[in-house]
C-alpha cells in the first residue's frame, strides 16, 4: 500500500478483504487493435519529428503570436486607454498652468516683431509697449491678432506708426505714480466716461490695481473690455457693496500693498526690457536696442545707467 | 535500453520521433490500464475497446504532452474519463439481466451462476472463485466515485494525492470516497468473512 495511508489502515476486517481482493488475479488484454495502435503511434512520430526538424519560429514572431491573445489584447487597450487619459490630464494642467502664468507675466515682447516693415513696425509697437498692470487697450490695428487671447494682461498699442521709435509709454511713469498716490475710478465706469471727469470717492483695494489708467492720457476710445483683465472686471454692484464695506485703514493697507506690487511689477518689466535690449543688441539690431533704451531710461533711469550704458554692445547701437 | 527510462521521459522521446519509445510505455502500462478498466466496466470488449481508445489518445495528444506532468496520471485520467463517459451510456440502457451472458464469450457464466449459494464450497479452488465473484459484485455495487477511487488505491496503489489529481477532486474527498466504498465493501463482504479467512 502507498506510504500516505491513513487510519483506513489497521483494520483486521480490512486486512482480511484486502487480501481477497488483492489476490484477484489481473488479466491480460487481447491483441485485439495492437497493430492499429502501433501504425498510429508510429505515423504520429513521424509528424512529431518532422515538426520537430522544422525550423522553428523566430522571436518576432513568438511575440506576434503572445500579442494576438486576447488578454494581451485586452491589457493593450486598457494601458493605451490610461495613458492617454493620463496625456489629455497632463496637458491641461500645463495648459492651465500656462494660463494662469501668461496672465500672471507681462507680455513678452519678442525681438523678432522689432523687425521694421510696414505692418511690422505696427506689430512691433505693439510688442514692445508693455502695458502696466490694470491698463487696457484694446489695439486697433492688425498686430492685435498676433496677441495670445489667453494672455489676460492688456496691451497698449499706438496708433501712430513710429510708435517704436517713440515709446507710447512715456506718461506711464507719471501714470503709475498717481496710481499709487489715489485709489482710482471703478474701470467699468472709466471705459464708459470721458477721461476728463473727476475721480469718484475712494474705493476699495480690489479695484486700485486696474485704475492705474486712470492718469493715463490716452483716449478712453482705445480702451475695450474685452481687453481688460477678468480679475479687474468686477461687477458695479459687487464693488460698490466692497467699497462701503472698507474702512479707511483698510484702504490704505491696500494702498502700501498696491505700491509694493506696483514697484515689483515696474522692476520685472525693466528686466525683461534689459534682457531684449540685450539681445537685440547682440543681433545688431540696433533701432530696437535704441527703442528699448530709451524706454528703460523712462522706466528706470539707474537701470538704465548700471545696465544699459554700461553694456559694450548696447553702447555701440546708442553712439 | 529503455526499460529503465521513467516515462515521463520515454514521452519527450516519443515526442521526438523515437517509436520504441512508446512501444516500452505501452507494455508498462497496457495491462494495469486494461484491469483498471475492466473492474471499473465489467466487461471485456468494452475493456478492450476503452483500452484502445485510451492509448490512441495519448498518441494524439503526445505533441501537447509537459515533461511536467505525471504520466500515469495523465493516462489514468484519460482512461477513467473513458470508463465514466461509458458508465453514464450504459445507465441510459437497460440494467443487465440475471440470466445474460456475463461477456460475450460463450463459455462464460451468468450472473445468477455466481450469486452465491447456500451450501459452503468444497474446496479451495471453488472458495476463492466464490470470493472473487462476489468480489466483484461488491465493487460493481459501489458508486462510480467510489470504485474509481478504491480502484485506483488498491489495486493501482496510488497515493492519495495522484487519485484526487486523477479524478479531479480534493485529496480529503478522495480519502472520504475511499473511507465510505471500504465501508460499503465490509458490509456486502461481512457474510463471506469466514470464506475471506479460509481464502489463501
Amino acid at each position: 500500500m502507498p506510504a500516505d495511508d491513513d487510519e483506513l489502515e489497521g483494520d483486521d476486517k480490512l486486512t482480511a478483504m484486502r487480501s481477497v481482493w488483492l489476490s484477484m488475479r489481473d488479466e491480460e488484454p487481447s491483441d485485439k487493435g495492437l497493430a492499429a495502435l502501433m501504425a498510429a503511434a508510429r505515423e504520429k512520430a513521424g509528424a512529431m519529428k518532422d515538426a520537430e526538424a522544422a525550423p522553428s519560429e523566430s522571436w518576432w514572431q513568438k511575440v506576434l503570436a503572445v500579442f494576438r491573445r486576447p488578454p494581451v489584447l485586452a491589457l493593450a487597450s486598457v494601458a493605451i486607454l490610461v495613458s492617454g487619459a493620463l496625456v489629455i490630464a497632463n496637458r491641461s494642467d500645463t495648459m492651465a498652468v500656462d494660463e494662469k502664468a501668461a496672465s500672471r507675466a507681462p507680455a513678452p515682447t519678442s525681438a523678432p516683431a522689432l523687425d521694421h516693415g510696414a505692418g511690422g513696425q505696427q506689430a512691433g509697437s505693439a510688442a514692445l509697449d508693455v502695458a502696466a498692470p490694470g491698463s487696457a487697450s484694446p489695439p486697433p490695428s492688425s498686430a492685435a491678432a498676433t496677441v495670445p487671447e489667453a494672455t489676460t494682461e492688456p496691451r497698449v498699442m499706438s496708433p501712430d506708426k513710429n510708435a517704436s521709435d517713440a515709446p507710447a509709454v512715456k506718461p506711464r511713469p507719471a501714470r503709475e505714480k498717481a496710481a499709487e498716490r489715489r485709489p482710482l475710478a471703478d474701470p467699468v465706469k472709466k471705459t464708459e466716461e470721458p477721461p476728463a471727469p473727476p475721480p469718484p470717492p475712494p474705493e476699495p483695494v480690489a479695484e486700485a490695481t486696474v485704475k492705474t489708467d486712470a492718469a493715463d492720457g490716452r483716449a478712453p476710445a482705445t480702451r475695450g473690455p474685452a481687453t481688460k483683465p477678468p480679475q479687474t472686471e468686477p461687477t458695479a454692484g459687487g464693488i460698490g457693496a466692497t467699497s462701503s464695506a472698507m474702512t479707511d485703514g483698510e484702504s490704505m493697507g491696500a494702498d502700501v500693498k498696491d505700491k509694493d506690487e506696483a514697484t515689483s511689477a515696474r522692476q520685472s518689466r525693466v528686466l525683461q526690457l534689459v534682457k531684449q535690449c540685450e539681445s537685440a543688441a547682440a543681433r545688431g539690431d540696433c533701432a530696437a536696442v535704441k527703442a528699448l533704451a530709451a524706454r528703460i531710461r523712462t522706466e528706470d533711469a539707474s537701470a538704465y545707467r548700471a545696465r544699459v550704458v554700461k553694456n559694450a554692445s548696447i553702447a555701440r547701437c546708442l553712439e | 535500453m529503455f526499460n529503465e527510462t521513467a516515462d515521463e521521459d520515454l514521452m519527450v522521446m516519443y515526442q521526438k520521433g523515437e517509436v520504441r519509445a512508446f512501444e516500452v510505455l505501452l507494455s508498462r502500462h497496457r495491462k494495469p490500464v486494461y484491469n483498471f478498466i475492466l473492474r471499473f466496466v465489467g466487461d471485456k470488449e468494452t475493456a478492450e475497446d476503452l483500452l484502445q481508445e485510451a492509448f490512441m489518445r495519448v498518441i494524439k495528444g503526445a505533441e501537447a504532452y509537459k515533461r511536467q506532468a505525471k504520466f500515469t496520471t495523465w493516462l489514468y485520467t484519460i482512461a477513467r474519463n473513458l470508463c465514466v463517459d461509458q458508465t453514464r451510456r450504459r445507465k441510459h440502457r437497460k440494467h443487465a439481466s440475471l440470466d445474460a451472458p456475463m461477456d460475450s464469450s460463450d463459455e462464460s457464466g451468468t450472473l445468477m451462476d455466481v450469486l452465491p449459494g447456500n451450501e459452503m464450497a468444497s474446496d479451495r479452488k471453488s472458495v476463492n472463485k466464490q470470493l472473487h465473484e462476489t468480489m466483484q459484485r461488491a465493487i460493481a455495487s459501489l458508486s462510480d466515485e467510489q470504485r474509481e477511487v478504491f480502484l485506483m488505491r488498491e489495486f493501482l496503489d496510488m497515493p492519495f494525492k495522484q487519485i484526487a489529481d486523477v479524478v479531479g477532486v480534493p485529496e480529503n474527498t478522495v480519502k472520504s470516497r475511499m473511507r465510505y466504498a471500504l465501508e460499503k465493501l465490509r458490509l456486502e463482504l461481512d457474510e463471506y468473512k469466514e470464506l475471506a479467512k479460509a481464502a489463501p
